[in-house]
């Protein structure tokens, strides 16, 4: 493939949907190129138009959008002119699509198997009677275990990883020349999204072109040639991985890559903004300038008139000139060394892009501003790391608990896991999906009880009390759940729902109570404007605040955050991270932070507890245990991380997926899925 | 397999416990109906206090209650309905003689109404179309529309004035189609919303895209993929289907006056035949039970999901 | 989310369609008839006048004349009371007592659930309209035992509906958030449990009324609803019925009275429903 013959080439394309307020412009004229064997990903957070720009390109972005480019063309087809009967040729046969989360991405009431078919069947690939083999072939090529089983089951018999590599089989099935990617891993454990994306390098390594979308810049820094990032419908920023990853020059790439919590940023803020108020520019009009201006700290008048061009950012010399503004240049990893085994990337075979695009990529951003400073992040309380007396708030002592299965049997959660919350400090319980850490934290709330063992409260018994005997005390332990939208009775507005936490349920004695209500929600950035609204009618980074402050109102010792931002977006999360460190510097309360995600815990944790299959591998502070991890399981969980910064071998040498490593690589099992959907990135 | 045959005895045992609740009920309301069954039984003329006292000991009418309660469980457990009063004939005999008419009008009027929901709810669903719209008026017009009235208009229309359908009953084909139309009419209008609603549900989640992604057609997602998700929030509706189309059936047989279970009930209540109410309540039970079981193994059938579930 | 914000603009208040203004404006005119029906209808529904029988629509007689000579008109505008005391009387009956057991069930424990909900399953496994007619047989056939029968029979279906919703309310994260704000039992079951439970459910009594219109006028068809000279659509269509092939007047307008009251509850109760569900999603995902 020659650079001058691109296999996929888009430009100026638009996308907008017909709503009842006017057309709604998703997709704003985007342009790029696709050559065989080279991985685009598109980076954006939600709304930005980076799904709707794949799905543009099979045809489906629904019925009342309107599409429209200069060019669209697939290895010189023009894609444009396509009917409906044309483009069914295309899909499948020539251009490939993986979507988000496999259990609904494949018919969940038929089998793998007749799934993976339906492709060979529509483009009448292979005879009626030899598709099941085939498909049993294809789901052995995806690297899947026990393939002609596999075939025989439907997805929700299968774990989150194997399902995924079946959807990829189905996608693949036709041998498309393009696969678009849309989330392909989000949703998944960390240790089998690293599996996946294995599995897709080593497609692009026979040739595949991969157009990535994800919201995960660690995800994309580690399967991707080049990165476009996408905001309200353009690309402000696109160029080689290691460019723009190492030194992003536009605002909001930088504010993106700022945001990502991780060893670097523990004790200062992760947001540029530390009110509710600036959310992404979904719906604005059609005006002209730049989209992010409303956002952007460093916007000027003429970024509000006119749409900047495109600026040629050439390729900085690493570390020299603009280090000093951008913000954590050169691996924003954990900053973790020598954890990893990885081989360099120099070793990884066919990895990186078969070598014709990386080196010639043109890094631009379409703003005038790329060369100014970025400002300092706002004073914040920086976690001054208050000394925490030695006092014991809760003290959880060897508890045990198991739950009846649909066979009847008893299957443990959680298995004689022991210890201690002092006052002040934040705690991290780190685990996958499945692993118990939800379970712990009922019983810590005191919404579960123990089958063994105990958990006190300031060194009185807390579990096995009566309700009414604990209903004295119950203000003292408050949760924020990791889906305040369930969390919040649908007929409340936002001040009756913290007017409820003041003990003052009825509207007039939370009317009564609205001084302290509105105390209590500056304390989490939102101003009175919000009282009257019901969860519905708020953002997700606005309901996550009126969940924190709704939890801070009974004035608890200890706060109980469930996967408190895994449902966010990165800069949101930034935001309620920050919001978090405020409130910590503010009230001094303690916290049980629950999370999978090692950057998030690291950033907000004082001390660290890993947990698999219901039971603690090791505890202690945050630094000893991820920087010298002393179980094999963290170790392998850690080396599972994608992480942001060139040149981490992502590739293992030799692997290329193809030899059939199952789901249970890292000991995880493959059993680990069975609990997908409890916790893990972005959903919906 | 084992927890399916644990499901399937778990659900029978209840089946029966439904049966005899129904039969009770139905026992225990006739009891409290006003009025002497023995003089019902002996029809309008005024019989000697002789003859009286010997009926009334035959019926076992001078026994206290929970003693004829007891006679009358043992009976239906040997399949013993009893006598109709009005008929003079083993209740058993009568339904026996009555139920296939009313089971052919039912199954036609089923029948019918789901090929027509299906075919409306399949060409309209997801589409913004004029079309659509009519569908949908149509279907809240019949949902509306009583089927006592429905069945009068159609009986005038065809019958009388275009003489192209038999006016009353007949075992023949020509006979079943009025009734069997009108008994669907009112089932349409719910089948193809309830369809209609399921099909877009499951057009819009990510499979059909998937779906589509794969080089799909629309007539397959539609049939392939989404109808039979469509189908699902049907079959939770089997227990009011099968409610509507006996109780239909009281309606349609009066007034198209055609033999079946249905007419049988209405002059049995008005008549207060106790036996012949309380077999038509078994019977109804019965039906009932069984075809709940029918669907439940049918839904999973529809929905492997389902086999995780035990409820 | 590539959903992108399709659905959210235009998300506001909604507004009220031509048809939706229109089967408004009808329910408030039924409602009227039932309450002063003098108002609608001078002419006395039960004055007959033989001479005149069975005449077809005219300025006089706007509905034509019965086979005694009374005003069709007039005893269709007196028929709306009995119509909507049997649909709406029913339907409160149907809500009251399945709210009752709905919630019962849902919250007094297992033996209590399993109890209550053979119970309902019983009653279920009669045909609706069979239930009603054992309970018109036993109670003897005026409109107040149509309305307690059709009540009745109706009651299982919304017990069913009630226990589910309270069930899935129960597992809904804000009920367990309640809890750790120390709230008891009761207030979580008043506060939270009962309204949101509740909700969706009123809507549908709404369009259960247009069910038990039609339930009603189906019992007095089979001459099970109230006594003779009592003007009520069911059994006018009954009479009207034996006289179709002389004067269609009589059979056709009940007829219709009750399928345009039907369709105007029924557009008005969906409108409802789509507003309720907009704002209401249900804790159950």
């Amino acid at each position: 493939m020659a650079d001058s013959d691109p296999l996929l080439a888009v430009d100026d394309l638009r996308v907008s949907f017909a709503t009842r307020g006017g057309p709604l412009a998703a997709v704003r004229g985007v342009s790029f190129t696709l050559a065989a064997g080279e991985c685009l990903a598109i980076v954006g957070e939600s709304g930005s138009g980076k799904s709707v720009t794949a799905r543009a390109l099979v045809g489906l972005v629904g019925a009342g959008a309107a599409v429209s480019a200069r060019r669209l063309e697939l290895a010189g087809q023009d894609l444009l002119a396509l009917g409906e009967r044309d483009w069914r040729r295309v899909r499948g046969r020539r251009v490939g699509l993986v979507l988000q989360d496999a259990l609904s991405s494949l018919d969940p009431v038929r089998t793998v198997g007749a799934e993976i078919a339906e492709t060979l069947g529509n483009h009448r690939l292979v005879p009626r009677s030899a598709r099941p083999a085939r498909a049993v072939e294809l789901l052995a090529e995806a690297s899947v275990p026990e393939p002609a089983l596999r075939a025989r089951q439907r997805p929700f018999e299968l774990s989150g990883g194997l399902r995924q590599r079946a959807l990829i089989a189905s996608a693949l099935a036709g041998e498309p020349a393009v696969l678009l990617a849309d989330e392909p891993t989000t949703a998944l454990d960390v240790s089998v999204q690293a599996q996946i994306l294995d599995l897709l390098a080593a497609r692009r390594a026979d040739g595949v072109a991969i157009l990535l979308i994800s919201h995960d810049l660690a995800v994309v820094g580690r399967l991707a040639d080049r990165v476009a990032v996408m905001y309200a419908g353009t690309i402000v920023e696109e160029g080689g991985v290691d460019d723009l990853l190492r030194s992003p020059r536009h605002p909001y790439t930088r504010e993106l890559l700022a945001a990502v919590p991780s060893a670097h940023a523990r004790g200062t803020r992760l947001a540029v903004h530390r009110d509710a108020a600036a959310a992404p520019a979904v719906a604005a009009p059609d005006a002209a300038g730049c989209r992010y201006a409303a956002r952007c700290p460093l916007a000027e008048d003429r970024c509000r008139m006119a749409d900047p061009p495109a600026i040629d950012v050439g390729h900085p010399a690493p570390g020299a000139g603009l280090s000093a503004d951008v913000p954590r240049p050169a691996a924003v990893d954990l900053g973790l060394p020598a954890v990893e085994k990885g081989p360099p990337a120099a070793a990884a075979g066919p990895a990186r892009g078969g070598g014709t695009a990386a080196a010639a990529v043109a890094h631009r951003a379409w703003c005038w501003r790329i060369d100014e400073p970025w400002p300092a992040p706002p004073a914040g309380p920086a976690r001054g790391r208050v000394q925490h007396a030695d006092d014991v708030v809760i003290e959880v002592d060897t508890v045990w608990k198991s739950f009846r299965g649909p066979d009847g049997s008893r299957r443990p959660a959680v298995r004689g896991v022991s210890f201690q919350l002092r006052v002040g400090e934040t705690v991290g319980l780190l685990g996958e999906s499945g692993s118990g850490k939800s379970t712990t934290a009922e019983m810590v709330l005191g919404l579960l009880e123990p089958d063994e063992g105990a958990v006190l409260l300031r060194g009185r018994p807390w579990s096995r009390l009566g309700e009414s005997a604990r209903r004295p005390d119950r203000h003292r332990i408050q949760l924020v759940p990791q889906d305040p939208l369930g969390a919040f009775d649908p007929r409340y507005t936002v001040e009756r729902l913290i007017g409820e936490a003041l003990r003052a349920p009825g509207r007039r004695a939370a009317a009564r109570q609205r001084g302290r209500i509105v105390e209590l929600l500056g304390l989490v950035g939102l101003d009175a404007s919000v009282l009257p609204r019901r969860a519905t009618q708020l953002s997700g980074g606005q309901r996550q605040r009126v969940a924190i402050a709704r939890a801070l109102a009974p004035e608890p010792d200890v706060l109980v955050c469930d996967e408190p931002v895994s449902a966010l977006d990165v800069s949101i999360q930034a935001q309620i991270l920050d919001v978090f460190a405020d409130v910590q510097d503010a009230l001094g309360v303690a916290m049980l932070f629950i999370s999978h995600d090692l950057g998030v815990i690291y950033h907000t944790c004082d001390r660290v507890l890993v947990m698999r299959d219901g039971e603690l591998l090791e505890q202690g502070d945050v630094e000893r245990v991820l920087r010298a991890p002393a179980h094999d399981y963290t170790r392998a969980l850690l080396a599972a991380v994608p992480r942001l910064g060139p040149a981490t071998g992502q590739v293992p040498a030799g692997s290329g997926a193809g030899d059939a490593a199952p789901a249970d690589g890292l000991g995880v099992g493959s059993n680990v899925g069975f609990g997908v959907g409890s916790g893990v990135g972005p959903r919906r | 397999m084992r927890s399916t045959t644990w499901w399937l005895a778990r659900r029978l045992a209840l089946a029966v416990l439904v049966v005899v609740g129904a039969a009770t009920v139905a026992f225990g309301a006739l009891q409290l109906v006003p009025g002497d069954p023995v003089h019902v039984m002996m029809g309008g003329a005024a019989p000697s206090e002789e003859v009286y006292e010997r009926t009334r000991h035959e019926l076992g009418y001078d026994q206290p209650l929970p003693v004829r309660y007891g006679e009358f469980l043992g009976q239906l457990l040997r399949g013993d309905l009893g006598q109709s009063y009005q008929l003079h004939q083993p209740v058993a005999d009568v339904i026996g003689s009555q139920l296939w008419p009313t089971v052919q009008l039912a199954l036609a009027a089923f029948g019918l109404a789901f090929v027509v929901a299906a075919a409306l709810a399949v060409t309209t669903a997801g589409r913004r179309s004029g079309w659509r719209r009519v569908a949908s008026a149509a279907e809240l017009l019949m949902i509306s529309t009583p089927g006592f009235w429905v069945g009068v208009l159609l009986l005038t229309f065809f019958s009388f004035r275009l003489h192209l359908f038999p006016v009353a009953g007949g075992d023949s084909l020509a006979g079943l189609v009025l009734p069997a139309a009108t008994l669907a009419i009112g089932l349409i209008g719910v089948f193809a919303q309830v369809m209609r609603e399921g099909l877009e549900r499951a057009l819009e989640q990510p499979f059909v895209l998937s779906a589509r992604a794969r080089g799909t057609g629309e007539t397959a997602v539609r049939l392939r993929h989404a109808l039979r998700h469509a189908l699902i929030p049907m079959v939770t509706l089997s227990g009011w289907i099968v409610g509507s189309l006996l109780g239909g059936a009281v309606l349609i047989e009066t007034i198209f006056s055609r033999e079946g279970l249905g007419r049988i009930t209405a002059t049995a209540i008005a008549g207060r035949d106790l036996p012949l109410v309380t077999g038509v309540a078994v019977v109804a039970a019965t039906i009932f039970a069984l075809l709940n079981i029918a669907v439940d193994l049918l839904y999973r059938v529809i929905d492997p999901r389902m086999k995780e579930v035990v409820r | 989310m590539a959903g992108v914000a399709r659905r959210s603009a235009g998300r506001g208040r909604r507004r009220i369609g031509p048809g939706v203004a229109v089967s408004a404006l009808l329910v408030a005119l039924i409602a009227l008839a039932a309450l002063w029906p003098g108002l609608l209808a001078r002419a006395d529904p039960n004055a007959a006048e033989p001479v005149d029988a069975l005449l077809g629509p005219s300025g006089a007689h706007w509905f034509g004349t019965d086979q005694l000579g009374r005003d069709v008109y007039s005893r269709v505008v007196h028929g709306a009371r009995v119509s909507l005391f049997i649909g709406v009387g029913a339907t409160g009956i149907a809500l009251l007592l399945g709210c009752l057991i709905g919630m019962l069930a849902a919250t007094c424990g297992r033996l209590v659930d399993e109890i209550l909900m053979r119970i309902t399953d019983v009653l279920l496994s009669f045909p609706g309209l069979l239930l009603a007619l054992l309970v018109v047989a036993m109670l003897g056939p005026s409109s107040t035992n149509a309305t307690i029968a059709i009540g009745l029979s109706s009651a299982p279906g919304f017990a069913r509906l009630v226990r589910g919703e309270a069930l899935a309310i129960r597992e809904a994260g804000y009920v367990r958030t309640a809890v750790t704000f120390g709230a008891g039992r009761a207030r979580v079951y008043l506060r939270h449990l009962l309204p949101n439970a509740l909700t969706p459910l009123l809507v549908l009594a709404l369009l259960s009324v247009g069910a038990a219109i039609i339930a009603g006028s189906s019992l007095s068809y089979l001459g099970l609803g109230p006594r003779v000279p009592t003007a009520e659509w069911g059994s006018m269509l009954a009479q009207g019925k034996d006289f179709l092939t002389i004067s269609w007047a009589m059979a056709v307008f009940p007829g219709l009275a009750i399928t345009v009251t039907v369709i105007a509850i029924n557009i008005v109760g969906r409108d409802l429903q789509r507003r309720f569900e907009g704002r209401h999603p249900v804790g159950r995902f």
